[in-house]
């Protein structure tokens, strides 16, 4: 059961990723997904934030033409990270250090995601830095506290 | 976390799992890919189109101005079109009398476009034809206005394009006007990028770059972009040229996909 709630939560917040894009284009927009598996971390622990991450990355590798597994691997990465980075950082009920924690957790995704696109084919690192880096860690951190709080909305009611 | 427990040891086993995953090529992989965008695709398509449609009412100027211009290039074309059937019938006849023979045939599949990549580092479409409709890996896709990408995975009834302005993608190119021959690539710009040019090479901002006869994949003369910018740096022998599709590649809505006979 909390697996088809978490599903839900990731397939709900990829939806919205993929419309963001579709209307919006792809520039600014916020990784929704790695706000989840650190809400999950945060609010049920590892193995939540473990299984957040592998549906988040079977929808993005599915999407994706890169070799399967990639966004995977990336996103396990995120959890085990957010877990490390939770005991330096995150204070209970604290928003700075939540969103702390979405900043070097993002940070953490797209270096690993450069690294291994770099493998298949070569980026420069300031076209990285400038186009996905920068917009991308802004848009995700802005967004961090509003999604924060609409998860522990939805997770109360669903997890109770 | 890193105390000895059995835990720790399940917790590396499934990175371990997620990292050797990226080196499996499996048939069953591709087609649960398939199945997944295939179900995910709808309620995207469901939930993006009232936004699109108020996106369209709210710059409906740009559409009137494209508009606008599509008629004049419209009139111009049809004005170029007059004698151009007899020309045809003539390089017919020709062929015949010297027995000349065509290299290559090319057929097109019309798609729809039913899902995109939301990823900031990928570059891709899907569209709703696949294997069972001819298409293959490889495979060029175009629009009316210029080429698109090409087929970079196939299932029975799906395929995806990995575009122009993907990273991964790359094309013999030349410039149309000095015939100057480079490698056209994408940028996480959602440009693309001539390289492997000499800093001497006569390429402008405004050059139209098109596709090159060296090219294996798509046939020649077709468009890909107009130069923007020239990036060359001091005491550098080579420079590259940013080049911008012609085709618009965030609302492209149907694709017409190049089948080789």
């Amino acid at each position: 059961m909390s697996a088809l709630i978490i599903a839900i939560f990731t397939i709900v917040c990829f939806i919205i990723e993929a419309v963001w894009v579709d209307v919006l284009g792809v520039l600014f927009k916020p990784n929704l997904l790695i706000i989840l598996i650190i809400f999950f971390n945060l609010f049920r622990g590892i193995r939540y934030g473990l299984i957040t991450a592998l549906f988040a990355g079977l929808l993005a590798d599915s999407f994706s033409v890169k070799p399967f597994g990639i966004n995977i691997f990336s996103f396990v990465i995120c959890a085990y990270m957010a877990t490390v980075i939770k005991m330096y950082v995150y204070q209970v009920g604290s928003v700075v250090s939540r969103v702390l924690m979405v900043f070097f957790v993002t940070l953490i995704n797209i270096l690993v995601l450069y690294f291994l696109n770099v493998m298949i084919s070569p980026i420069a690192f300031s076209e990285a830095f400038m186009c996905v880096l920068i917009p991308q860690t802004v848009m995700t951190v802005l967004i961090a506290p509003y999604a924060f709080e609409k998860f522990k909305q939805c997770a109360l009611k669903l997890f109770a | 976390m890193f105390e000895r427990k059995p835990k720790t040891f399940i917790y590396f086993i499934i990175l371990l799992g997620a990292f050797l995953l990226i080196f499996v090529r499996n048939s069953f992989i591709t087609s649960l890919k398939f199945k997944i965008t295939g179900s995910a695709s709808l309620p995207i398509r469901i939930v993006s189109f009232p936004f699109k449609e108020m996106k369209k009412i709210l710059f409906y100027h740009r559409t009137y101005d494209e508009y606008i211009r599509l008629k004049r290039d419209n009139n111009e074309l049809r004005s170029r079109m007059v004698g151009f059937d007899e020309l045809l019938r003539e390089n017919t006849r020709l062929e015949k009398l010297f027995n000349f023979k065509r290299q290559s045939i090319y057929s097109s599949v019309a798609s729809n476009v039913i899902g995109r990549d939301p990823s900031n580092w990928n570059a891709t479409l899907i569209v709703d034809k696949g294997s069972e409709d001819g298409i293959e890996i490889g495979m060029p896709v175009m629009s009316a206005v210029g080429i698109v990408g090409k087929i970079a995975e196939v299932s029975a009834a799906g395929a995806k394009v990995v575009l122009i302005s993907d990273p991964s993608f790359s094309v013999t190119a030349l410039a149309r006007r000095s015939r100057e021959v480079g490698l056209v690539s994408g940028t996480l710009q959602g440009m693309c990028r001539m390289k492997y040019l000499s800093a001497q090479a006569d390429i402008k901002v405004g050059d139209e770059i098109i596709t090159s006869k060296l090219s294996s994949t798509f046939p020649e003369g077709l468009l890909i972009g107009e130069v923007i910018s020239v990036y060359s740096a001091k005491d550098n022998p080579s420079a590259s040229f940013i080049v911008k599709p012609t085709v618009s590649l965030s609302q492209i809505e149907e694709v017409l996909i190049i089948q080789k006979k």
